[in-house]
């Protein structure tokens, strides 16, 4: 557990986090999804570096449960959170009831939590508050609609776990994904599926034509669609594709189809069974609306992409930065070297930083070393 | 009010210890368990019993006493406050307030494949002395077993019409449990499906606050009764059936 306190208590670096900051800014974005690819990959410490160090009336939210003194799953100490006076704080009535935290609650939202009702306060008391939101992505979408309306010029919701669903479009207009030690056993697995992951959530937008050709079915609700050659559009007559991959996969070859829109989650299963009927090197195109209905791992979606299949979204995600943090059990990794590779299996996609010892990595750039005067480690 | 331990006497802060220490048993053998006591806090530690279990290890039967107490009534807990409620009642709110039969499907998700939490949740024999839900003849409940993918349950939750979706998690390595019931939730979300279940986890490494975090709308930890899930399953229809 000492270790685990030494790690997450651990101070940010003001330089790097306004060049974080500098580009969320520029984004335009109002509302930050940070996600995390696994349980204490740094996520809250990059929510508080940036409400710590960026003069911004902020709004804070959570899709999980954050600032609690000790991980329920893992017993390690959890960084905690003290909102600068005048943050507007969506929380839960039992959070506040367990952090013993003094808030002027503004509003009491309607939405019913494990924890009691969802609350929107204003931070002015000294002391640690547990942030712990709504409980679905619904009320998630309309609670940072309220905190803005309260005033929030930046709302940032801290993610859920592993949960990439707050990252979607329909929710957030900026991603921030973090990645750490704990993503994989070793630094090659961390690697691999954090690159994996971008892949996903960097998956690339539909033509302007397909958008137009798709609109009036959305509308209309549609669940799945071919399109094909013959300029022929054919709904397949499923309330869902999920545990449907073989009949999706006739309907393809029947219908002759060259686009495939699919409205709700694409599964492991449904990926398995599809491409296992599909004839080889058959070309098909598939669209989603996002990048979070992909719900499988992200090495799945890699191979989907390598048997010729393309994949693109309605919404594309704006990926913004990738946060890198070094910790891990035991040891923690040596932040450098740490913070090289990791800036190295991303690329010159998005931008990387690591809060907390004061590195970043821009693109077109090559990896900065010693780019800020703070440097440590 | 604070409490303290209660060991002869109300109030007296002695509590009884047994432990074993990874030392081979000597004279020196009881200053050693004593003083590892009082470095917890303990004070006025007696040493009742101090035995070599094995040529290196040493066990110990242990008093001490602490001058620590806590206030039961400042203790929030992790738990979900239920409105107790008895068989009897809780079918005759959803008989009354719902005018039909809540529908509810149980499973232990993908990997796991241990029974025994949503057995003794959902089985007619019951646990603890309560009936499961399969008896209380104004639930329809389906209990689907073991290794269920999160896929099957969510098919099979809404060709019902399910009111509620009861997941269960006994097994874990690497903490895979976790995986799966975030998998389920984003799945549901996905599917644009998330809000139109209650969905409850049960399992002995869950409690309600974990639950929160994990995207559930409860969760029941280690020693949950059926009637407490049925309790709260049937007061939260009704809640989300008058609200609608």
């Amino acid at each position: 557990m000492t270790g685990g306190a030494s790690a997450t208590e651990a101070r940010p670096d003001a330089a790097t986090v306004d060049a974080l900051y500098d580009i969320v800014a520029d984004s335009g974005s109002r509302s930050l999804a940070v996600i995390g690819l696994v349980k204490n990959a740094g996520k809250t410490t990059v929510v508080n570096a940036l409400m710590a160090n960026c003069p911004h009336l902020f709004g804070l939210t959570s899709l999980g449960l954050d600032g609690e003194r000790t991980d329920h799953l893992t017993g390690l100490a959890k960084p905690r959170i003290s909102p600068p006076p005048g943050t507007l704080v969506a929380t839960t009535q039992g959070s506040l009831d367990r952090s013993r935290y003094a808030m002027d609650v503004l509003e009491v939202l309607p939405f019913l939590t494990p924890l009691g009702r969802v609350v929107i306060g204003r931070a002015g008391a000294a002391g640690h508050v547990e942030v712990s939101g709504p409980t679905t992505l619904a009320e998630l979408r309309a609670t940072i609609e309220r905190l803005q309306a309260h005033g929030a010029e930046q709302v940032l919701v801290d993610g859920a776990i592993n949960r990439i669903g707050s990252a979607s479009p329909r929710v957030s207009d900026g991603v921030v994904v973090a990645s750490g030690g704990m993503v994989g056993d070793t630094l090659g697995d961390v690697l691999e599926t954090t690159a994996a992951t971008l892949d996903m959530l960097l998956l690339p937008a539909v033509s302007d034509e397909t958008r137009a050709q798709l609109a009036p079915f959305l509308a209309q609700g549609a669940r799945a669609l071919s399109f094909n050659d013959r300029g022929e559009v054919t709904p397949l007559a499923l309330e869902s594709v999920v545990g449907e991959g073989v009949t999706v996969a006739r309907e393809v070859e029947r219908l002759n189809t060259h686009t495939l829109f699919i409205g709700g989650a694409l599964t492991q299963e449904f990926v398995d069974d599809f491409t296992r009927v599909l004839p080889p090197r058959r070309e098909l195109r598939v669209v989603v609306r996002d990048a979070t209905v992909l719900v499988l791992p992200a090495a799945s979606v890699r191979r989907f992409l390598k048997r010729g299949l393309a994949l693109e979204v309605l919404a594309p995600l704006r990926v913004l930065a990738v946060t890198a943090n070094p910790f891990r059990l035991p040891q923690p990794y040596q932040p450098k070297i740490f913070f090289d590779a990791l800036a190295g299996a991303v690329g010159d996609r998005v931008p990387v930083f690591d809060v907390v010892n004061g590195r970043a990595s821009l693109p077109g750039a090559p990896i900065q070393r010693g780019l800020f005067p703070t440097e440590r480690g | 009010m604070l409490v303290r331990p209660y060991g002869d006497t109300r109030d007296d802060g002695v509590i009884q210890f047994s432990f074993t220490l990874p030392i081979a048993y000597s004279i020196k053998a009881a200053d050693v368990g004593k003083q590892f006591l009082e470095r917890l806090g303990f004070h006025t530690v007696g040493i009742a019993e101090c035995k070599a279990i094995d040529p290196e290890y040493t066990f110990y039967v242990a008093y001490g006493r602490t001058d620590s107490g806590i206030d039961p009534d400042a203790v929030k807990g992790d738990y979900l406050e239920v409105e107790e409620m008895d068989y009897y009642s809780i079918n005759a709110l959803i008989k009354e307030k719902l005018g039909r039969k809540l529908s509810v499907v149980g499973a232990a998700i993908e990997s796991d494949a241990h029974t025994v939490g949503i057995d003794a949740i959902m089985n007619m024999k019951g646990f603890a002395g309560n009936y499961g839900l399969e008896r209380y003849p104004e639930m329809d409940a389906l209990n689907l077993g073991s290794q269920i993918p999160c896929a099957q349950l969510l098919k099979t939750a809404l060709e019902r019409d399910a009111d509620a979706i009861l997941v269960s998690q006994i097994v874990t390595q690497k903490n895979i449990h976790v995986q799966h019931l975030t998998q389920l939730i984003e799945l549901l979300e996905a599917e644009g499906v998330r809000e139109r279940f209650v969905i409850v986890v049960g399992g002995p490494r869950i409690n309600n606050a974990f639950a929160k975090e994990l995207g559930y709308d409860a969760g029941f930890g280690p020693r949950t009764t059926p009637l407490e899930v049925a309790a709260f399953l049937a007061q939260e229809v009704v809640r989300r059936h008058e609200e609608a």
